[in-house]
C-alpha cells in the first residue's frame, strides 16, 4: 500500500519557504478512506504529510547546493555519501511547462519516491584531458553545457527518522 | 659589458629555499617597516583612526609620526610598529607589520569617501611558506557621531584589459598587463631582463572610475607580493612589496612609480557585467582562509625521471589520435604532399629527405642515410602553396618530433625541431628553430632568402576556439614568451600562464609560433597562425605519465586587441 501526494501547483520545489504552508492534495487509497476519522487515520495521515514536506525540504536544499556548486553538502544528504557524485548535472530550474511532481511514500513509510519536473543545464566532461582541458578544470571549466527538459527521478529512504536520498537521476523529456 | 642584468636563471626555474617559519620570523622581525626611496607621506602623523570591516576585524591606529604607529586588532591591546604610508591623489596606501607575527597590514583608505580596504597578509599559511598570503577585508574608516557608510570599494572587471609600463622610484621597471580577473601577466625589465613575462593570481578592486587597487603573489616562484593603488588616467602608483626574493632577502619597500598606458584589450563578458562576482562555474572557491583558484603547475604536472618517462613513453604513443578537443576546428586534412618527393636543406643542421607515399604515410631519411624511416603524419594546407606538417622522427635519441611549415611558392621552410627533455625534467620539451629550403624537382630555391624571426606579433592578443567549450586566448606578451588564459563561463579571462615562445614570419599575416610550458606540463605547442582567414593549425608535442602524444592542434580565431608594448623590448 502506498499513498501519492501531489503538490496543488506545478513546481512546487522551486517556491521558497511554502514547505508547511502549500495546500497539498492527498490521493489516498481506499483502504486509507475506510480509516478516515480514525484517530490511527488522522495520526497517519500527518505522518504522511510531515515526510512529504521533509522530502521537499530535502529536494529543495539538494537543488540549493548543486546550483551553488556545493557538491560536498549535496553529497551529505544522500544515504551513502560517499558514493555519490552529484555532478551530473549543473543546475536545476523550474520548467513552467512542466507536469505535476509527485512523491510517493510506501506504506512502510521508511521509503519514498518523487518526480520533479525541471530543466536540467548538463555538464559533460572534455575528453581527454589536455593540459589546457585540466586547465579549465581547476577553474570550474573544462565542460560542454546544453539545457534538457525532464524529470528528477528520486528515490528516498528514512534513517534514524530524517530522510535521506537513496539514488537520484535526471532522465530528458 | 651588457647593460641589462639578466638572472642566471629565469624566475621558473630558480629553485626558491623553502624557508622554515622560524627563518621568516627571524628575517621579519629584523625590520622595523617598509623602507622607500620617496618621502613617506605624513598624511596619518598625530591622527588616529579607526577602521570597521565588514567581517568583523577593526583596526585602531595612533600615529606618532610618518613611520610610528600603534594598532591595536580588534580592539585587543596595542602594539607599536613601524610603518610607511604614501599617497595618490585622495587615496592613502599604509603599510605595517605586527611584531612578533608573521602578519601585516596593507591598508588603502580613500580619505574622501572613509571607505577603507584592508589587505592582511601573512607568511606560512601555505605549503610554502614564503607564498604570501591575503584576506582582503572591505570596511570604512568610522567617523564619531556619523552613520557608516553603505558603499564599499569592490572586485571589479573595469581594469581588465588594461595594460601599463611601470617604474618605480626605486628605478624598478615593470610591464604589466590585467588580461583576466584572476591574473594578470608581468614582465620584469629591469630585475630580470625583459625576455619572460610571468604570471601570478591577482586581485582587482575598484576605488573609482580612475583609481584601482591591484596586487599580485608571485605563487609557484617567490612567493613575494606587490601591491599597489593606481590611477589609470594618470599612469601613477603607490605601492608596496613583501616578499623574499631568490638570495631570500626580505624586500619590503613601499614605492610611488609613474608609468604609461600600454592599451587595452577586449573583454568578453555580457555587456553589464563589471566584474563583482567572480564565474567559477561549478568550482567553489576555496574555503581557507584567502583562499582563491591559484594555478599550480607543478603540483599539477609534477617532474618525472627519465626511466620512468621512457617506460611510459614505451607503452604509449600517440600519433594525432581522432578524439582531441584541442583540435575541434582543425583545418581539414591536406593531400597537397601525396605523392611529392622532396628534400628539405636546413641552414647548419640536416638535409632530411622525404617520401610522401599516401595523405598521412610518409619516408624520411637523413641526406646519405640509407634507410627509410616510415612515420604517420598530418598536414594543413594553412595558405595557398603554405603547407604545416608533423612528425616523429623514429629512433632518434631524444624521441624527436619535427613540426614543419614549406612555402612552396618561395621554396622556403622552417622547421620548430622539438626534443624531449631538459636539464631541468625528463618530461618537458626543447625546441630548436631550423631554417633552410625546399629542394624539389621544378622548384629553384633562394640562395640567401629565410624566413625570419618577427616581433610583429608582440602586444597582440588573440582568441583560440579549439573545440566546443574550449576557448583560451594567447596575449604574445614579449618577443620571447607567450602566456594563455582560460575563459571563466561568463567569458571573464580566468587562471593564465606562461612560458617562451618565439615568432618567425612565413608571410604577411602568416606566423610560425611556438611556446614551451616550461616547469608546468612541458608541452611544446606549434601553431601556424593565418591572420587573413582567422584560423590556425598546429602540432602539440608533449610526454608524461599517460606516454608520449603529437597532437593536431586547430582552432578559431578573433583578434582581442593589442598593447602597444614594442618599444620596450628594443635593444
Amino acid at each position: 500500500m502506498k499513498s501519492t501526494v501531489n503538490s496543488a501547483r506545478r513546481g512546487f520545489l522551486w517556491k521558497a519557504g511554502a514547505a508547511l504552508s502549500a495546500p497539498l492534495a492527498l490521493v489516498a487509497a481506499s483502504g486509507d478512506a475506510r480509516a478516515a476519522g480514525t484517530h490511527d487515520a488522522a495520526r497517519a495521515r500527518l505522518t504522511e504529510l510531515e515526510d512529504v514536506n521533509a522530502i521537499r525540504e530535502l529536494m529543495r536544499r539538494y537543488v540549493r547546493h548543486v546550483n551553488a556548486g556545493a557538491h560536498d553538502e549535496a553529497a551529505a544528504l544522500f544515504a551513502e555519501p560517499a558514493r555519490t557524485d552529484t555532478r551530473f548535472a549543473r543546475a536545476f530550474a523550474a520548467d513552467p511547462a512542466g507536469g505535476e511532481d509527485a512523491i510517493e511514500i510506501a506504506a512502510s513509510g521508511t521509503t519514498a519516491t518523487g518526480c520533479l519536473h525541471c530543466t536540467a543545464e548538463i555538464e559533460t566532461p572534455i575528453e581527454p584531458v589536455t593540459p589546457l582541458v585540466a586547465m579549465a578544470r581547476a577553474q570550474g571549466g573544462g565542460v560542454l553545457k546544453r539545457t534538457d527538459r525532464g524529470t528528477l527521478e528520486a528515490a528516498y529512504v528514512k534513517r534514524d527518522g530524517t530522510w535521506k536520498i537513496e539514488r537520484i537521476t535526471f532522465r530528458a523529456a | 659589458m651588457s647593460a641589462t642584468r639578466y638572472p642566471q636563471e629565469q624566475m621558473h626555474r630558480i629553485k626558491y629555499t623553502k624557508l622554515t617559519g622560524a627563518q621568516i620570523s627571524a628575517k621579519l622581525a629584523a625590520v622595523a617597516g617598509p623602507t622607500s626611496s620617496s618621502p613617506l607621506s605624513d598624511a596619518f602623523a598625530g591622527e588616529s583612526l579607526k577602521i570597521v570591516t565588514d567581517g568583523g576585524l577593526t583596526l585602531s591606529y595612533r600615529f606618532s609620526s610618518a613611520n610610528k604607529l600603534t594598532v591595536s586588532e580588534n580592539d585587543g591591546k596595542a602594539v607599536q610598529a613601524g610603518y610607511g604610508a604614501l599617497t595618490l591623489d585622495h587615496v592613502a596606501l599604509l603599510s605595517h607589520l605586527v611584531p612578533g607575527t608573521q602578519r601585516g597590514y596593507h591598508v588603502i583608505v580613500d580619505r574622501d569617501t572613509n571607505l577603507a580596504t584592508v589587505f592582511e597578509v601573512w607568511f606560512s599559511g601555505y605549503e610554502d611558506n614564503r607564498e604570501v598570503q591575503r584576506q582582503i577585508h572591505y570596511g570604512y574608516v568610522e567617523q564619531p557621531g556619523k552613520p557608516a557608510p553603505t558603499a564599499r570599494h569592490s572586485i571589479t572587471n573595469r581594469i581588465e584589459g588594461k595594460g601599463f609600463y611601470w617604474q618605480q622610484d626605486n628605478g624598478i621597471e615593470t610591464i604589466e598587463y590585467y588580461p583576466t580577473v584572476l591574473y594578470s601577466n608581468f614582465v620584469e625589465l629591469t630585475r630580470l631582463g625583459g625576455e619572460l613575462s610571468f604570471c601570478g593570481p591577482s586581485d582587482y578592486i575598484k576605488i573609482d572610475d580612475d583609481l584601482y587597487i591591484y596586487s599580485r603573489v608571485e605563487c609557484e616562484m617567490s612567493g613575494t607580493m606587490t601591491l599597489y593603488v593606481l590611477d589609470a588616467n594618470r599612469a601613477e602608483q603607490v605601492g608596496v612589496r613583501l616578499g623574499f626574493g631568490a638570495s631570500d632577502a626580505l624586500e619590503y619597500y613601499v614605492f610611488r612609480g609613474r608609468g604609461e598606458w600600454l592599451g587595452q584589450i577586449a573583454q568578453f563578458e555580457p555587456f553589464g557585467d563589471v566584474g563583482t562576482t567572480i564565474a567559477l562555474g561549478n568550482r567553489q572557491v576555496p574555503q581557507a582562509k584567502g583562499g582563491r583558484p591559484v594555478y599550480r603547475p607543478m603540483k599539477t604536472n609534477p617532474a618525472m625521471s627519465k626511466p620512468d618517462l621512457e617506460a611510459a613513453i614505451a607503452k604509449t604513443t600517440s600519433l594525432f589520435a581522432e578524439k582531441n578537443p584541442m583540435a575541434g576546428n582543425k583545418l581539414p586534412i591536406s593531400e597537397y604532399l601525396k605523392g611529392k618527393e622532396l628534400t628539405l636543406r636546413y641552414d647548419g643542421w640536416l638535409a632530411l629527405e622525404y617520401r610522401f607515399d599516401d595523405v598521412q604515410k610518409l619516408r624520411w631519411r637523413r641526406e646519405g642515410e640509407a634507410a627509410w624511416h616510415e612515420e604517420r603524419y598530418e598536414s594543413w594546407e594553412a595558405a595557398p602553396g603554405v603547407v604545416m606538417f608533423g612528425h616523429l622522427m623514429s629512433g632518434a635519441p631524444d624521441h624527436d618530433a619535427c613540426s614543419i611549415v614549406m612555402d612552396f611558392d618561395q621554396a622556403l621552410v622552417t622547421c620548430l625541431h622539438g626534443t624531449m627533455g631538459t636539464p631541468y625534467m625528463a618530461n618537458e620539451a626543447a625546441v630548436k628553430t631550423r631554417f633552410g629550403v625546399i629542394e624539389m624537382k621544378g622548384l629553384v630555391p633562394p640562395k640567401y632568402r629565410r624566413h625570419q624571426y618577427t616581433d610583429e606579433l608582440v602586444g597582440s592578443a588573440i582568441t583560440w576556439n579549439y573545440s566546443p567549450g574550449l576557448t583560451s586566448m594567447h596575449l604574445y606578451s614579449t618577443p620571447h614568451s607567450l602566456s594563455w588564459i582560460i575563459f571563466l563561463e561568463n567569458g571573464s579571462g580566468g587562471l593564465e600562464w606562461s612560458g617562451p615562445a618565439s615568432y618567425v614570419k612565413i608571410r604577411d599575416e602568416l606566423y610560425f609560433a611556438y611556446w614551451l610550458e616550461e616547469a608546468c606540463n612541458g608541452t611544446l605547442g606549434t601553431i601556424l597562425i593565418n591572420l587573413r582567414t582567422m584560423h590556425d593549425s598546429g602540432v602539440g608535442y608533449h610526454a608524461g605519465p599517460e606516454g608520449l602524444r603529437l597532437s593536431s592542434i586547430g582552432a578559431h580565431a578573433r583578434l582581442a586587441g593589442r598593447f602597444d608594448v614594442l618599444k620596450y623590448f628594443s635593444t
